[in-house]
């Protein structure tokens, strides 16, 4: 039900509650039953208010009477089938949203002032580019170098195979030594890839359409894509491009912002070096 | 900032207590005693709830221990101004602060020598404040371009208004100096805003908000984080005019759906957020 319609039901009814407990004539019902309907109608006028914006908190807190609320526990989306858009399904309306890279690395240091007031001016009119509602974002993302580091690790643990094989099996200490030289590397190349975190500044348009079946949601969502970058490559003269794949993850969900393994080994790195 | 549909539904709700208040005469004794202070408090919850919902609605539900799972693997902390995820061991914390960095409320009033240094000064200050942060963030605009007649309508009939005002003053016997000068300031600014979409610029609502996310072994390790890297933003953008508030409850629901999809209409947006401007 609508928020406002509830809003309105409630009030009513919390009107009705305190003018039929202030006026019903003591004669007919005692003051105390009086006084609780006079009550119950003034705390569902304060609720009224609270029912404006919070009916799905309240009704699914009464419902499941539990101290962990569970507003929705189902995957938010999924991958459209051409993997260019992420589709969220309501009962039987689809919502396709699609997101476009603006491939824009200026920097104020290298404008002149009155570049700066056209490149001032070109932002304001990208947001204002469309009648739509776009979302505009500019962000830093942690650099992903988990299939790096996998790749290091990988190699660590193949040359500590090697290194225990030739103490087991009485190779040469050369030998020995070179294995060991080589695992020394890879962990100090662990180490240097870990000793700091890399950033990669992004900027990107998100739109969202609707539509009956995922196509036609995908369909409205694609057009409207390449008006947009119509729009944005004619204002900075850079190519637009639509996001596909697991690419667009990075955009939506915080372990693609911030890469687990690179994370981990960092957060790992800094324990380390706060116990020495 | 308090919107005018926001306050009509105020309205309508404290009328009931005020007939509440009318009514309460029945009750005679320690009945209207305790009847009068219902009211009081039924008033205070009209007003907390009305006004202040994003933080009393928190407080409230942080008393009572509740916490809102929002989607798979995605849940509210206690105070509710984060969302927290669990990844393989890793907890990451998002928090979301409204920046506000387009105040054209006096904008219009200023000259355009004034308007050129804030066009020039405006990209150095943005890579100034935004070098300063290294770690993840993002900053989100979102805006809908509104109907151009329409808003020209609007401003037209405001105009009206306020030149009828003047008019009136004039009249008077004393027309007040500051008073007509307020006029004719607002008459200044809406003039300036048509000449403006004459110009062919398209008038747009926005909604500016700052995302950024931190990652700990620990939800309290996580939002520790979360709570730095909030205030380092905070700080960078003090010399913007910028209003930077964090953001809670219901509101914080409502950016993290819209991280998955975009409301379609204006209407829907403005339903559902109240820092749209």
């Amino acid at each position: 039900m609508n928020n406002l319609v509830l809003f309105m039901i409630m009030l009513i009814i919390a009107f009705a509650l305190v003018v039929f407990g202030a006026v019903i004539p003591s004669s007919q019902i005692p003051v105390a039953i009086k006084l609780l309907i006079f009550i119950i109608g003034l705390m569902l006028t304060g609720l009224s208010v609270l029912m404006r914006y919070y009916s799905e908190f309240i009704f699914k807190m009464v419902k499941q009477r539990s101290k962990s609320v569970v507003l929705d526990d189902s995957v938010p989306y999924y991958m459209s089938t051409g993997k260019d858009a992420i589709i969220l399904r309501n009962e039987d309306e689809y919502t396709a949203t699609v997101f476009i890279k603006i491939p824009l690395y200026r920097s104020s240091t290298e404008m002149k002032d009155i570049e700066k007031i056209e490149f001032s001016n070109l932002v304001g009119r990208l947001i204002g580019q469309s009648k739509d509602i776009a979302k505009y974002t500019t962000g830093l993302f942690v650099l992903n170098k988990d299939l790096y580091i996998q790749q290091i690790r990988n190699n660590i643990s193949e040359a500590e195979n090697e290194e225990s094989d030739m103490n087991s099996g009485n190779a040469p200490k050369e030998k020995i030594g070179r294995v060991r030289g080589k695992l020394s590397m890879w962990r100090n190349m662990l180490d240097t890839v870990n000793s700091s975190i890399s950033f990669d500044q992004v900027s990107y348009i998100t739109i969202s359409s609707k539509g009956t079946t995922e196509f036609e949601a995908v369909s409205i969502a694609q057009q409207k894509a390449k008006e947009f970058i119509s729009g944005t490559g004619t204002l900075f003269g850079v190519p637009p491009t639509i996001i596909t794949g697991t690419d667009i993850l990075k955009f939506i969900e915080p372990e693609y912002q911030l890469p687990y393994s690179t994370m981990a080994e960092s957060i790992s790195k800094g324990i380390k070096e706060e116990m020495i | 900032m308090v919107d005018v549909e926001k306050l009509i539904y105020l309205m309508f709700t404290l009328m009931v207590i005020v007939i509440a208040f009318t009514l309460s005469s029945s009750f005679k004794g320690i009945a209207n005693f305790i009847a009068l202070i219902f009211i009081i408090l039924s008033a205070v919850m009209v007003l907390g709830f009305g006004l202040g919902d994003t933080f009393v609605f928190p407080i409230l539900m942080s008393t009572l221990g509740v916490t809102f799972t929002v989607a798979k693997d995605n849940s509210m902390n206690k105070k509710e101004d984060a969302i927290i995820k669990n990844v393989g061991g890793l907890t990451y914390a998002t928090g979301f602060i409204t920046a506000n960095l387009f105040q054209y409320t006096f904008k219009e009033e200023v000259t355009q020598q004034e308007d050129e240094m804030k066009l020039i000064q405006g990209p150095s200050n943005w890579e100034r404040a935004i070098s300063a942060l290294k770690f993840p963030w993002k900053y989100n605009i979102v805006s809908v371009g509104l109907d151009v007649q329409k808003v020209r309508d609007d401003l037209e009939g405001k105009r009206s208004f306020q030149q009828f005002q003047l008019a009136r003053l004039m009249q008077s016997s004393n027309p007040g100096q500051n008073a007509m000068e307020e006029i004719q300031r607002n008459i200044n600014i809406i003039q300036a805003k048509m000449d403006r979409i004459s110009q062919g610029e398209r008038p747009i609502a926005t909604l500016v908000y700052f995302e950024t996310t931190a990652v700990g072994v620990s939800e309290k390790a996580a939002l520790d984080t979360l709570e730095s890297q909030i205030s380092s933003i905070s700080t960078s953008f003090s010399s913007f005019d910028v209003q930077l508030s964090r953001i809670t409850g219901r509101e914080l629901y409502i950016l993290f759906k819209m991280n998955f999809s975009m409301p379609d209409t204006l209407s829907k947006l403005e339903e559902e957020f109240d820092k749209v401007s």
